[in-house]
């Protein structure tokens, strides 16, 4: 087969993995809806190390400031933190 | 990864017989050295540019650290002057500064885009107020909401003072209260940047970075004694396919399932090279190693030790106690059990499984010298397995009803890829997703120590005959020098975060060097790294790793034990042995 003829036929695959496979995910329950979670809080889902996204910096400050800020005022506790789902 | 190296013909295939010589021309004309050098001149110049230019905001800080401080000590819970505080201060960062905006304006990768992939490169006037217009109605519905709840949330807190907060009734109403109004102030900034949407034109400023990366690494080259005008000729070429595989990155589909640039610049790389065949006049510029080293020296700065304590006790526990227990036990499986007759596959495979992904595999598959195919088949399972996981991983916490900061742990410490465990927490909820986030960036920081160690086991042990003794100047001649570097740089900016305090050091090194220049610069060197591992690979090559499909059995069993270990770690340290800490976030 012609190479360049191969090279196309494999550009054609990878676009029809792209948006043919791809799209299955409208299909699949969780997986729809991480996509809407990921388009909603504008993750990069493909970051490779803590520093290619912002969510590893809000999340360590805000741990930090809970930890060195701990609430512990006078006055009655609250009930209980909720850590259900 | 394999450097050309001299074998005794007496001896089995993966023994090295270097010679043992180091000499003072090796520091210019090595690869090794050379991306030392050059990593640290980048890590330098990024110092030159942040360090002398605080934000002015930063003389803030000691009054919100105060008002946190004194509101801590006011109420039994988190009050609306603590959390404006606590965002005041995380919105301080060196990189917001214009010169910061600058860089990373010229540095940028190309855009999100849906269908047209024009998308990603070029953004008109109207096509940006085409693409706000449809969500400002819904940002000013979510200021309102985001008012309406502070109004809410000061009143519940008013009439908890009032009671001066002996009432445990009104302080869980104000808890709450001012927890909706956190809420309704994300949804509200969220809505704020999707009606925001502002126009851009990368094609000049990636134009510019060709030429830049070009001339960077080409004078390299020149130094080394290679030729710049072939490395010149060739570049641009590799460079394009780069551009491409974030191009494929950024498209919608793919950016939802985690597919990120590595993945799809060797898949371009390789359709070019199983095709039409990688041109000869490309041939000089497709520097895998060049480029992957330099990255890796850029990466170790970003290894800050202190970072290890961001969660505190457990987080170490679930991070650093886990992960090497895995690492080592997966490796032990692969060689005893499963038989894998690879080493170097079989510890990348167990890093990218245990560590974090793709960033442990380049670092491990580098330290022990690693075949490109096996990094290749590596991130490869990595990417398949991580998509799978973070979807299954959240929906399977939610069935059995795990608590957040449990589920946070959990997929923090077992989804591989850093990316996809924040889409993975998010999914969850917000305590979620900054436990998970932390953990990961916990995990993130053990792969200087992970590299560092598998260089020295597998010069001193695996690279040798059976019973031979290696002395420690063998270890020096065979040790991958680059590691140096990137260990080096993970010491020199761990004492310099510790040395500035970690409300500085993260305003100027995290939010300044690192993400507003260095990790930038990172990428890119990896992605065309990525894209010339794909030029340089012949599909056939991928056949004998694949016999018996003991990557898939290895990567499977390490993952399911990755899997059980950490959940039970993770409920042990943060609901038992650290209930305190855990009640605290």
């Amino acid at each position: 087969m012609n190479p360049w003829l191969k090279l196309c036929i494999g550009f054609a695959l990878i676009l029809f993995f792209m948006f043919g496979i791809g799209s299955l995910s409208k299909f699949i329950p969780g997986a729809r809806r991480m996509a809407q979670v990921i388009e909603e809080y504008d993750i990069r889902a493909t970051a490779i190390y803590y520093t290619d996204f912002d969510e590893s910096y809000e999340g360590s400050e805000s741990i930090r400031h809970k930890l060195e800020y701990t609430p512990h005022g006078k006055g009655a506790p609250s009930a209980g933190r909720d850590c259900s789902p | 990864m394999a450097e050309t190296q001299i074998r005794s013909q007496a001896e089995p295939e993966y023994v090295t017989v270097e010679s043992g010589k180091t000499r003072l021309k090796d520091l210019y004309t090595k690869e090794d050295w050379m991306a030392i050098w050059m990593g640290f001149l980048l890590l330098i110049i990024g110092l030159l540019i942040y360090l002398p230019r605080p934000p002015e905001k930063a003389a803030e800080i000691p009054k919100y650290n105060t008002i946190m401080k004194e509101e801590a000590a006011k109420a039994p819970f988190h009050t609306i002057e603590w959390y404006n505080a606590s965002s005041s201060k995380k919105g301080i960062r060196a990189r917001d500064q214009d010169f910061g905006k600058t860089i990373q304006n010229f540095f940028a990768a190309p855009s999100d885009w849906r269908s047209n992939p024009l998308d990603a490169l070029y953004r008109s006037e109207d096509a940006a107020k085409a693409m706000s217009a449809p969500h400002k109605e819904a940002a000013e519905r979510a200021k309102a909401a985001e008012d309406a709840s502070l109004a809410a949330a000061k009143t519940a807190q008013a009439a908890a003072a009032a009671a001066a907060f002996k009432d445990t009734a009104l302080n869980d109403q104000a808890e709450k209260a001012i927890k909706d109004w956190q809420s309704a102030k994300d949804k509200s900034s969220k809505a704020r940047a999707k009606a925001g949407v502002k126009p851009f034109n990368r094609i000049p400023y990636l134009i510019g970075l060709c030429i830049i990366l070009g001339l960077f690494f080409g004078i390299g080259k020149a130094i080394m004694g290679a030729s710049f005008g072939r490395f010149a000729v060739g570049f641009p070429a590799v460079f394009v396919i780069a551009v491409l595989a974030y191009m494929a990155e950024t498209q919608a589909l793919m950016k939802h399932w985690g597919f990120g640039f590595p993945l799809w610049a060797i898949a371009f790389g390789m359709l070019i090279s199983n095709t039409i065949g990688t041109p000869k006049w490309i041939q000089p510029a497709v520097q895998t190693e060049y480029f992957i080293k330099t990255g890796l020296v850029l990466l170790g700065a970003e290894i800050l030790m202190n970072k290890i304590l961001a969660i505190g006790t457990p987080g170490i526990f679930v991070a650093w106690v886990c992960t090497p227990t895995i690492l080592i036990v997966t490796y032990w499986f692969g060689q005893r059990v499963i038989k894998m007759p690879s080493k170097t596959l079989n510890i990348t495979i167990s890093a990218d499984m245990s560590v974090c992904g793709v960033s442990a595999a380049i670092a491990t598959a580098a330290a022990c010298r690693a075949k490109k195919e096996e990094l290749t088949l590596a991130i490869g399972l990595s990417m398949v397995f991580t998509a799978v996981c973070m979807v299954a991983q959240p929906a399977f916490a939610r069935l059995v009803g795990m608590p957040q900061i449990l589920a946070g742990a959990w997929m923090g410490g077992t989804i591989d890829s850093t990316g996809a465990v924040a889409a993975a927490g998010a999914f969850y909820g917000e305590t979620a997703l900054y436990v998970a986030a932390t953990i990961k960036m916990i995990q993130n920081v053990l792969i200087g120590a992970t590299a560092f160690g598998v260089a020295v086991y597998w010069c001193a042990k695996v690279d040798c005959t059976p019973g031979q003794q290696v002395s420690w100047w063998e270890i020096w001649y065979r040790f991958p020098k680059f590691v140096l570097g990137f260990i080096f740089a993970s010491i020199i900016f761990s004492f310099i975060d510790a040395g500035m305090g970690k409300d500085m050091s993260t305003v100027m090194i995290d939010q300044g060097v690192l993400r507003g220049f260095t990790r930038i610069a990172r990428e890119w060197f990896f992605a065309l790294a990525f894209t010339s591992i794909g030029l340089d690979t012949n599909f056939r090559e991928f056949g004998p790793y694949m016999k018996g499909g003991k990557p898939l059995i290895l990567y499977v069993s390490g993952q399911s034990f990755d899997l059980t270990l950490t959940l039970f770690m993770a409920w042990l340290m943060f609901y038992v042995v650290f209930a305190h800490i855990t009640a605290a976030l």
